[in-house]
């Protein structure tokens, strides 16, 4: 059975300092209701939308990182339609019609070897927030809060050509990457991000799952979704052509409640904002601007510091993770060692935390901790040990191997290491040992000497007496 | 054209625009007579026209400055609580 | 103290008097309300009088007093249409949907006015979102016309007009979408123009189609109006569609006349019209010779479609427009608590007026689909046709001359019940609209007490050939443009 998805992206555009028709803050969120709002994004009678010119820049920066074409002149449209977070009841948008194009389309981005067609690339603005005191079927009103209205979108819509769920995965992680690497857009914030998914099954109708609150969740829908259309095929009942919601806490695809109807936007050019002409200069300019993409970056681990494409990659998956293992190569010169800890150990922390920002560590402790193991100062044992408490800590590995020898070694792994130590140095008491069960103390005196006097003395002589054991027969 | 009376109640709703029977009644009539004066349009030879729109240099467009509202822009709500406006219910 | 009619005079001498200390601004500003509560009751030109221009006309007087300087209109009474927004007065639009409302900022051109001492005295009738042509469409009440009250004083800007020919105001600002300045100027007696597409700031004005509209002054004289409009041109932050040009003073050349300028009357504006409007027109064209101008007459074969094509873009635009007044945010309140939303929007928007609802549905059908194409794309491209032939014009003509209306002032009622008739008296303004060219109307002469207007187009940005023209003209006619 052949499935075709495909995707209707939502990004705000949370690099602005000013929303995308007026100059209320860009950021809203954690204000008071209605507290960042102007006439111009209430709608007020007699305002005019007033275009940014850097969101202009940042769409077409990303057009550009998706391979789209560029028209000379940018115009926006006026997508009619009521709904209670519209404060003018319609969205200034950007139309794929009559020859006229969005700030982007017909682009291409390749992933894990796999290519995915770019239908179009749009500017709009959002709508405001509705809120419901006691659920939206009982309440006997609505409340609306505005301050996201008017906030920059980018809308990217890709051609249905996803076949698996595994795949958009891979396709997101590459947008995300991306617009982490412009600067556009910071996918971690809440409601940063938002999808709609459109899949059909070969000569079925099409169904859509709307407005997916994380890119986390997509796969996870589309699984659902399509395990339930292939039950139905089985149990012989017809896929309807519906809009469905991802109830993310139930883990289910639900059918829209509100029955859609056929809705008549009614498009047409928006008079208030003239033709933007772009020309080559800008174009030019951004293309100068334009900072190193995930793509490039991967293949320059790769060629410079020897990484295998696997490792590049997990390392170019998230900006913030790359630059940090940049970061930490400046401080210690050892790419492959430095990344082995991010693809692996480290990566384990990174995911629980949502983000290496929100550890507490810093590449000056990933470039000790690795020198330390370098130097055979302490086990890569250890060092995972170390990594434990430092990222949750921030204290220097080199504060916590202090530490560690300041406290009795009740380790096992560790002590069998001091343990092997000492045997292999002290080869005549040893021999004695096999002999004499005296001698055992010995060797359990210079354990606990050369860790001064850390080493737990009940589970050193267990583990001595195990490997004289272990020796002599 | 021809326009029904079907049309006319659609379009009445597209617009969120209540019209009873009577209302219908005459607005059918006047809209289809208005729009058979739209179609003269048809009488002229467009094809080679293209629309000329006015281009401004992106440059002129609005620097990504964010401002303080001096305005007191709430003062024109009247149903509001909690500092949210007050919208009718959504089911 | 000087004597001199305040009510009949000039801003300009009035202006003159002030800053000298000869006229008292709040002797003035009085004698202003009181001859509006003696007239009002006759011509119904206000929605609402500004309680503050007393204290404001006080400021004046003591800023002369201290020597300050004192801007170009100071003390100048000025009647505001209700369509464009006064942060301390309701701005209406004569809609039910917006009786009390009170907009939080100044538009543009009132702050740019006020800056210059102008004391905004009221807001004036229009037709409901200033869509008509007789004001008989406010849903407060009909603005009369002033030369025979029987009459409309046309519209949409038909307050403006009849305050300024009552004497209830010296200038006044009208808005043009499709003649809305010019009309009831014409059918008035006094001066409106329409500036060039983005001369004029259009934030604060409340759209109806916001493509084909403008600010514009409206004035007793011509020389009050190069005045006025050098107070409020420009290019406005808050405003995408205003151009980049320089301020003029458009006073400063005003009386270099007409002599060796090419003018063109346009035949297709001029044939089908009233025989007196015709005739006058003619007689208007011959002064225009005599002054020394070359006249000729021209032909405009696509402005038979320019109606067609100037209502589908109106109303495309105006049903969009007009889809925020949902009862919501602002204005009408009709208590939205328990009801379904599309239940209440229906409410609240069913208190539209029917010229209002009927457009609203018009532009809503000729954007929908299916239609787009076959309306609202045609009707553009049309536009740029007009657009096309008006430019090989006036590589060849300086100025256009036609008449405003094609017929004289009627009864009031006496077109109410056939929307397209009515709109076909709107043949000839919105030309000018669909290209956003200037054009001025003047009064040119009275037929049977009944005033007809003279229209003069010119190029983009030539307001200053068009005063200059409307100048010499009104040099040498002798037409009332007040009646006290
Ligand atoms: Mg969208
Ligand atoms: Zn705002």
């Amino acid at each position: 059975m052949k499935i075709n998805i495909g995707l209707e992206i939502h990004c705000q555009m949370t690099g602005l300092k000013s929303k995308l028709f007026c100059s209320c803050e860009a950021d809203y969120r954690g204000k008071q209701p209605n507290g960042n709002i102007c006439p111009i994004c209430l709608g007020l009678p007699g305002t005019l939308p007033l275009l940014n010119k850097k969101a202009l820049e940042n769409a077409l920066m990303l057009s550009l990182a998706l391979n789209c074409k560029i028209p000379d002149v940018v115009s926006f449209y006026r997508k009619n339609y009521f709904y209670p977070d519209l404060p003018k009841n319609f969205q200034i948008t950007q139309y794929n019609s009559y020859q006229i194009s969005s700030i982007g389309s017909g682009g291409t981005v390749e992933f894990d070897h796999k290519k995915v067609r770019i239908r179009r690339i749009q500017l709009e603005e959002d709508p405001g927030r509705l809120v419901y005191e006691s659920g939206i079927a009982t309440s006997n009103y609505t409340l609306v809060d505005y301050n996201r209205a008017g906030v920059a979108l980018m809308e990217i819509v890709t051609e249905p050509d996803f076949d698996d769920p595994k795949d958009v995965k891979l396709f997101l992680n590459k947008l995300v990457s991306v617009l982490e690497h412009l600067g556009t857009c910071d996918t971690k914030l809440d409601g940063a991000v938002r999808c709609d998914v459109n899949i059909s099954q070969e000569n079925k109708k099409k169904v859509e799952i709307k407005n997916v609150g994380s890119f986390k969740e997509v796969e996870k829908a589309l699984v659902f979704e399509i395990s339930r259309q292939k039950s139905f095929g089985i149990k012989g009942i017809e896929v309807k052509s519906e809009t469905r919601h991802w109830d993310d806490i139930r883990r289910i695809t639900i059918q829209s409640r509100t029955k859609e109807e056929e809705q008549d936007y009614r498009y047409f050019p928006e008079p208030d904002i003239p033709a933007a002409y772009l020309g080559n200069e800008l174009i030019n300019s951004l293309t100068k601007q334009m900072p190193e993409l995930p793509d490039a970056r991967k293949s320059r681990f790769v060629e410079n510091f020897g990484l295998s494409e696997q490792n590049a990659q997990i390392l170019i998956d998230e900006k913030d993770t790359a630059d940090f293992f940049e970061e930490s190569l400046k401080l210690y010169d050892d790419a492959k060692e430095i990344s082995n800890w991010f693809v692996t150990d480290l990566k384990v922390f990174i995911n629980e935390a949502n983000g290496i920002r929100s550890l507490k560590i810093k590449p000056s402790h990933i470039a000790e901790l690795v020198k330390l193991v370098n130097q055979s100062t302490i086990s890569r044992n250890t060092a995972k040990q170390i990594l434990q408490q430092i990222v949750k800590s921030g204290e220097m590995p080199s504060v916590v191997m202090n530490n560690l020898k300041a406290t009795k070694i009740s380790n096992e792994e560790a002590l069998i290491q001091i343990v092997d130590d000492v045997f292999a140095k002290e080869t005549i008491a040893v021999r004695d040992a096999l002999k004499n069960e005296k001698a055992i103390n010995f060797l359990l005196g210079k354990v606990i000497q050369s860790t001064r006097g850390r080493a737990d003395p009940k589970l050193t002589t267990e583990l001595i007496r195990k490997k004289i054991a272990s020796i002599s027969t | 054209m021809m326009v029904s009376k079907e049309e006319v109640k659609h379009l009445a709703w597209l617009a969120r625009i209540e019209l009873d029977d009577k209302e219908l009644e005459v607005y059918t009539k006047q809209v289809e007579q208005i729009i058979s004066y739209f179609d003269t349009l048809d009488k002229i030879s467009l094809e080679d026209i293209h629309i000329s729109q006015r281009s401004v240099p992106y440059s002129k467009f609005r620097d990504d400055v964010p401002k303080e509202s001096t305005d007191n822009v709430l003062s024109v709500v009247k149903n509001s609580k909690e500092k949210f406006v007050k919208a009718p219910k959504m089911a | 103290m000087i004597t001199m009619d305040l009510l009949t005079s000039s801003a300009a001498d009035i202006v003159t008097q002030i800053k000298k200390g000869y006229v008292s601004t709040e002797e003035y500003i009085a004698k202003i309300f009181d001859h509006i509560k003696k007239v009002e009751s006759n011509v119904h030109a206000y929605i609402s009088l500004n309680d503050l221009a007393i204290e404001r006309a006080r400021e004046v007087d003591s800023a002369v007093k201290r020597g300050e300087k004192l801007g170009k209109l100071a003390g100048i009474a000025i009647a505001v249409k209700d369509n464009i927004c006064t942060s301390n007065m309701k701005t209406t639009c004569a809609s039910k949907i917006l009786e009390h409302y009170i907009p939080p900022y100044n538009a543009t051109v009132i702050e740019m006015l006020e800056r210059e001492g102008a004391i905004i005295i009221g807001k004036t009738n229009l037709d409901e979102f200033a869509m008509g042509t007789t004001t008989e469409f406010s849903r407060f009440k009909e603005t009369r016309n002033p030369w025979d009250i029987e009459r409309v004083p046309g519209g949409s800007s038909g307050g403006s007009a009849a305050s300024l020919a009552a004497g209830e105001t010296t200038l006044a600002l009208g808005s043009d979408t499709g003649g809305s300045i010019r009309c009831p100027a014409s059918f008035c007696s006094v001066v409106g123009l329409k500036p060039t597409y983005g001369l004029v700031s259009r934030f604060g004005l409340v759209s109806f189609a916001n493509s084909l509209e403008l600010i514009g002054p409206m004035c007793r004289s011509v020389y009050d109006t190069a005045l006025m409009l050098n107070c409020i041109t420009g290019r406005d932050s808050m405003d995408h569609t205003t151009l980049d040009v320089d301020t003029k003073d458009y006073t400063a050349t005003i009386t270099q006349g007409v002599k060796g300028l090419k003018i063109g009357l346009v035949r297709e504006m001029i044939s089908d019209v009233d025989e007196h409007v015709s005739k006058t027109i003619h007689d208007a064209a011959s002064k225009f010779e005599s002054l020394g101008a070359n006249l000729n007459e021209v032909s405009i074969d696509s402005l038979q479609y320019a109606l067609a094509s100037y209502y589908t873009i109106a109303m495309a635009e105006a049903s969009s427009n007009l889809a925020r007044y949902d009862g919501v945010r602002y204005g009408i309140d009709m208590g939205p608590e328990g009801f379904e939303w599309n239940s209440y929007y229906t409410k609240v928007r069913s208190n539209f007026g029917d010229v209002v609802k009927r457009r609203i549905i018009i532009g809503t059908y000729v954007l929908s689909s299916g239609y787009y194409g076959k309306y609202y794309l045609k009707a553009q491209k049309v536009r740029t046709l007009i657009k096309q032939e008006f430019a090989s014009l006036f590589k060849t003509y300086d100025l256009l001359i036609a008449p405003t209306m094609p017929i004289l002032p009627f009864k009031i009622g006496e077109k109410t019940m056939d929307p397209l008739h009515m709109y076909m008296t709107d043949i000839d303004t919105v030309a000018a609209n669909l290209i956003g060219i200037p054009s001025i109307s003047i009064p040119c002469a009275f037929t049977d007490g009944l005033p007809i207007g003279l229209q003069i187009m010119g190029d983009h940005l030539s307001e200053e050939l068009l005063i200059r023209a409307a100048y010499a003209f009104e040099e040498i006619t002798d037409v009332k443009k007040v009646i006290v």
